[in-house]
């Protein structure tokens, strides 16, 4: 017999609490792992949330417009043979189990500034228990650490989770000169030696695939497994306009259009995505870094930057994540794919798969990681 | 003689300016007649020696601030007559594009900050420009130019205070043509001028605007004074407005026999010729007075036959960028 | 990143400006306090603390305490910056612009259209404004409707401490003459701001909350006060969208129609006067451009027509709180 809670998630570093917004189950319906059951808005934004477990659903704890704090019980997901009585039972048992754990864990977990020198400060979010093994997260191009937000507890579960603002993204510092792609992996591999001991499992989106290559070229050995979401580097062809037109953008209109871009589903932009993308962009310093990152990534022929040969001498596992309408940088062909590499398609995703499809993405990069260690 | 102190490149200076004025003033008084200038103009004529006087101790690099009585302010520091011409027509070859006109022709270029159609209205704005040049340390002074009519604005007083507490190198120049508009300046102005100035610490002078010589002189003492660092001063310049008000007035107020004297017995230009002795000087003067015919001539030419602003420029330059 | 008020977040605009360039210049009354006295040198640091400080940094050439001459002070602002110098004018209280309205009007804001675009008036003028501190009448008043009508004058009021550093960063490298007005009661009002430098476009409105059932716009203050409304609201199951235009002029027009199109209900809510004011300005935007997508009346809440009282509780009821704004919504729904 099997009986799974369904609770509320939690997404970045300050939620405390989520809104449930709607059910998109009933009572009764057989629901199937990654299928979305319910919609929790958090005061940062709103999100599908998937099922991690198959089942039925026999009861649901918390009604739409209840808010509840973050890993509360919301619904259970059990098999036939269970009975109401178990269901009370674990109810009432997940109940008493969970207000131990709030007197353990505070609501929100902070980042740290790490100075790397010249001047340099990387912002980075450490979670998770104390380990020899380290994921280390880094994201793509104009986004910070927060396009984890869905993925990160997940990962903290079992390994030590390091995520990483990259220079001139969030709240590290911008880097616009001379080699722009060595200076950058130079002020990660600094932040990552301060705070990361043993094995590195690096999991990067976009750009930060090229970041992930660097990297791997600088530390051998100390990489034990690659997972990389759409990254850059595998093919020339990338939609440069889209990079341009996220430069050049400066109001939200405008903005919010190109960000719309990311994801096979545009309503998934929030008001809050495109503020947050905003007030990013106005900083000082960070236009000519954005700038900058972009000549790396490509210029008017295409892609500039290769990651093959790296991912083809890995001796270690490598999985390539890819949404299936992704029109920002295209899916390689099969000849572009080096043979070590495992190619993971995501039907109706498009750019962003660690927010499009999270509980997917998480049992890949777990399932990843595990198979190095 | 003190036409001795004056170089003959410099009194030809001075008299190619204050008949430039001259001309130039009384050649709108006919425009105006015809009815192809637009709006209402006030002009100078009788009070070049002031302006003339005071601008030839300035660069383009010092500024001025002037008044609704502006064309002669605008001259004497140098703008070009065939702009201020067209700005007057309201066309788009003016000074400024047609939109300012006659009360509010600036040259930015010339440290010309403007005509202003608000009496007082320039006295704080040259405070701005005074202070800009002491902050800058560039040794440039701004010269307020004011009627007596200005004296009696909160504005002035002010701007009078400001100067000295903030010891701005500047000068006022009160140009007391005896009226402001129709109002004799006796009828509304308690004190003295200079009296209000020693109230507040400014050295104040007084002195006869219609001889270019004495302006010359005392704008100089001034002038330099403000440079090296002394602070504002005010003069008070007594000059006669040979005009209405504004080109309109039918100026009743004043009978014929004041007017007319003041042609015969205050007329800057005739005084200037007289204390120009040499005979050479004299042949110069003349050839000036045909060229100053002739450029306002085409000056008025070239107004007419431009074209007025196009539509467009109703709404252009309200903004450096709106959006 | 820190958490801080919108008074300091202003002053490290300042001092991140006036230290960037040079040109950059501030007159006041008490922008310091205690100039030619004895004791304590800054002991204001401004009438409400905002430019404390600046002085030690940067001297009493650039920092400079003024008599009480708003006509004098903010037109030699004027003349200062037609002649290259970026210049921050204060009135302590927008009020005093009474007593200075023609340079700001008639000189200012008209320079480089009467000069044929050949002049640039790159100053700010600063004042405080808005209801809450029992100033009476003449210390309490909005004025932004005022300032908004004249063309040449850009008009500002950010309604927290981000937009208050972003903005006022803006205003002062704008080429343009910027009203920038800071309401009395935010100046406490506590939010994260980005350490260095930034700026915040003027014309582009800001999306406070999502929501579809009715749009709330308000100014300033009354931002906070939509707010509240908003999430009394949402707990009877009423969504409500805020927006904050944060500048009037130049107003983010396509913004506010984008979202009367998509919602189709619109309460504004505007500290100032019912006539001639922003929320009548925006109303006759919204009916004009809009008329079909609305689905019932504009709805106005506004200070009445009325001077601002000086009674606690008259004070209280003249200025405009979330429970009017959600009667108005009611009304509408």
């Amino acid at each position: 017999m099997s009986i799974e809670a369904i609770t509320i998630p939690k997404w970045g570093m300050t939620m405390t609490e989520g809104l449930l917004a709607e059910w998109m189950v009933a009572v009764g319906d057989r629901i199937e792992r990654g299928q979305e059951i319910m919609e929790v808005e958090s005061t940062k934004t709103t999100n599908a949330v998937e099922s991690p477990v198959s089942g039925t659903l026999r009861r649901i704890v918390v009604p739409e417009g209840d808010t509840a704090p973050v890993g509360a019980l919301v619904a259970v997901v059990a098999d036939d043979s269970a009975t109401d009585e178990d269901i009370d039972a674990f109810i009432a048992q997940f109940a008493s189990s969970i207000k131990q754990d709030a007197d353990e864990e505070s609501g929100a977990v902070a980042a740290k500034k790490i100075d790397v020198g010249d001047g340099t400060v990387i912002n980075a979010l450490v979670i998770g228990p104390e380990s020899e093994n380290t994921v280390v997260l880094l994201h793509g191009f104009g986004g910070d650490l927060s396009t984890w937000m869905f993925n990160q507890d997940a990962l903290a579960k079992d390994f030590r989770v390091l995520a990483l603002d990259l220079p001139g993204h969030g709240a590290s510092t911008p880097i616009s000169g001379g080699d722009v792609l060595g200076s950058l992996t130079d002020a990660v591999e600094k932040a990552i030696d301060s705070l990361a001991k043993g094995k590195l499992h690096l999991v990067a989106h976009s750009f930060g695939g090229a970041v992930a290559a660097a990297l791997t070229e600088r530390k051998g050995e100390a990489v034990a497994s690659l997972s990389l979401l759409a990254p850059i580097g595998l093919s020339t062809s990338i939609n440069k306009l889209f990079l341009d037109d996220f430069v050049t953008a400066e109001r939200r209109r405008p903005l919010k259009e190109v960000l719309e871009r990311l994801f096979a589903d545009p309503s998934k932009i929030s008001n809050d995505m495109v503020e947050a993308t905003l007030q990013f962009k106005r900083l000082e310093g960070v236009p000519a870094a954005l700038g900058a990152i972009k000549d790396v990534i490509a210029n008017e022929q295409g892609q500039v930057q290769s990651i093959t040969a790296t991912l083809s001498k890995f001796s270690g596992p490598v999985l390539l994540i890819w949404g299936e309408r992704d029109e920002i940088v295209p899916m390689p062909t099969e000849s572009e794919i080096p043979q070590n590499v495992i190619l993971n398609i995501l039907p109706s995703v498009g750019h962003m798969p660690q927010m499009e499809s999270t509980a997917e993405v998480n049992r890949l990069l777990v399932e990843n990681i595990a198979k190095a260690k | 003689m003190f036409s001795q102190h004056l170089s003959r490149e410099r009194l030809l200076e001075a008299y190619r300016a204050m008949q430039t004025i001259r001309v130039f003033e009384e050649r709108i008084m006919i425009e105006m007649g015809t009815g192809d200038i637009p709006g209402n103009t006030h002009l100078y004529a009788g009070q070049e020696a002031s302006a003339v006087g005071v601008c030839m101790h300035l660069s383009d690099e010092d500024y001025i601030s002037s008044t609704h009585r502006g064309h002669g302010h605008c001259i004497a520091k140098g703008c070009d007559i065939v702009g201020m011409m067209a700005e007057i027509f309201g066309k788009a070859t003016g000074t400024c594009g047609g939109k300012g006109g006659s009360q509010h022709i600036a040259d930015l270029r010339k440290g010309m900050l403007g005509a202003n159609g608000i009496v007082a209205g320039g006295a704080p704005i040259t405070c701005g420009a005074a202070l800009t040049a002491k902050l800058t340390g560039t040794k440039h002074v701004a010269i307020a130019f004011a009627g007596d009519g200005a004296m009696n604005e909160g504005a002035m007083a002010e701007s009078l205070n400001l100067a000295k507490i903030w010891m701005l190198p500047m000068v006022f120049v009160i140009e007391d043509n005896g009226f402001g508009e129709a109002t004799a300046n006796e009828f509304v102005s308690a004190g003295t001028f200079t009296g209000r100035a020693a109230g507040y610490g400014i050295p104040a002078t007084e002195v006869d605007g219609t001889d270019l010589f004495k302006v010359y002189s005392v704008a100089g003492e001034a002038i330099e004074r403000a440079r090296n660092g002394g602070g504002p001063s005010l003069i008070h310049v007594h000059v006669p407005r040979y005009y209405g008000h504004y080109s309109g007035d039918p100026d009743s107020y004043r009978t014929p026999e004041e007017k007319k004297a003041m042609r015969l017995e205050q007329d800057c230009l005739t005084k200037f010729r007289a204390a120009v002795e040499s005979q050479s000087l004299q042949d110069a003067l003349k050839a000036i007075d045909e060229e100053i015919e002739q450029a306002v001539n085409e000056a008025v030419s070239a107004a007419r036959a431009a074209p007025l602003p196009p539509l467009s420029a109703l709404t252009s330059d309200v903004y450096v960028k709106y959006l | 990143m820190a958490k801080i008020s919108y008074r300091q977040a202003l002053n490290d605009a300042l001092h991140l400006e006036m230290a960037r360039d040079p040109k950059v210049i501030m007159m006041g009354e008490d922008l310091t306090g205690g100039a030619g006295a004895n004791g304590v040198k800054d002991a204001w640091g401004g009438p409400f603390g905002v430019t404390r400080g600046l002085l030690g940094a940067f001297g009493p050439e650039r920092v400079r305490d003024t008599p009480i001459s708003e006509t004098a002070f903010v037109g030699a602002a004027a003349g200062a910056a037609l002649t290259g110098m970026r210049p921050i004018a204060e009135l302590m209280f927008v009020d005093f612009a009474g007593v200075c309205l023609d340079q700001i009007v008639n000189q200012i804001a008209k320079f480089r259209y009467m000069f044929g675009g050949h002049a640039r008036t790159p100053l700010v003028i600063r004042a405080t404004f808005g209801a809450g501190t029992r100033s009476a009448a003449q210390h309490t008043q909005a004025f932004y409707p005022v300032f908004t009508h004249f063309p040449g004058l850009k008009v500002v009021i950010p309604s927290n401490p981000y937009d208050a550093k972003g903005l006022l960063l803006q205003a002062i490298r704008d080429d343009d003459p910027v009203i920038f007005l800071e309401h009395k009661m935010l100046y406490d009002m506590v939010g994260e701001v980005p350490d260095g430098a930034y700026t915040v476009p003027f014309g582009e409105a800001r999306v406070v909350r999502d929501g579809n059932d009715v749009l709330l716009i308000a100014f300033g203050r009354m931002v906070q006060v939509a707010e509240e409304a908003a999430r009394k609201l949402a707990s009877e199951g009423v969504s409500a969208c805020v927006i904050d235009p944060r500048t009037t002029s130049p107003l983010d027009e396509d913004t506010l129609l984008e979202f009367t199109e998509e919602i189709g209900r619109v309460v504004i809510i505007d500290e100032a006067n019912p006539r001639c004011g922003m929320a009548a300005d925006i109303s006759a935007l919204l009916a004009d451009k809009c008329f079909h997508a609305l689905k019932a009346p504009i709805k106005m809440v506004t200070a009445p027509h009325s001077p601002v009282p000086y009674a606690p509780n008259l004070e209280d009821a003249y200025v405009p709180n979330a429970d009017a704004v959600i009667k108005a919504v009611k009304s509408i729904i």
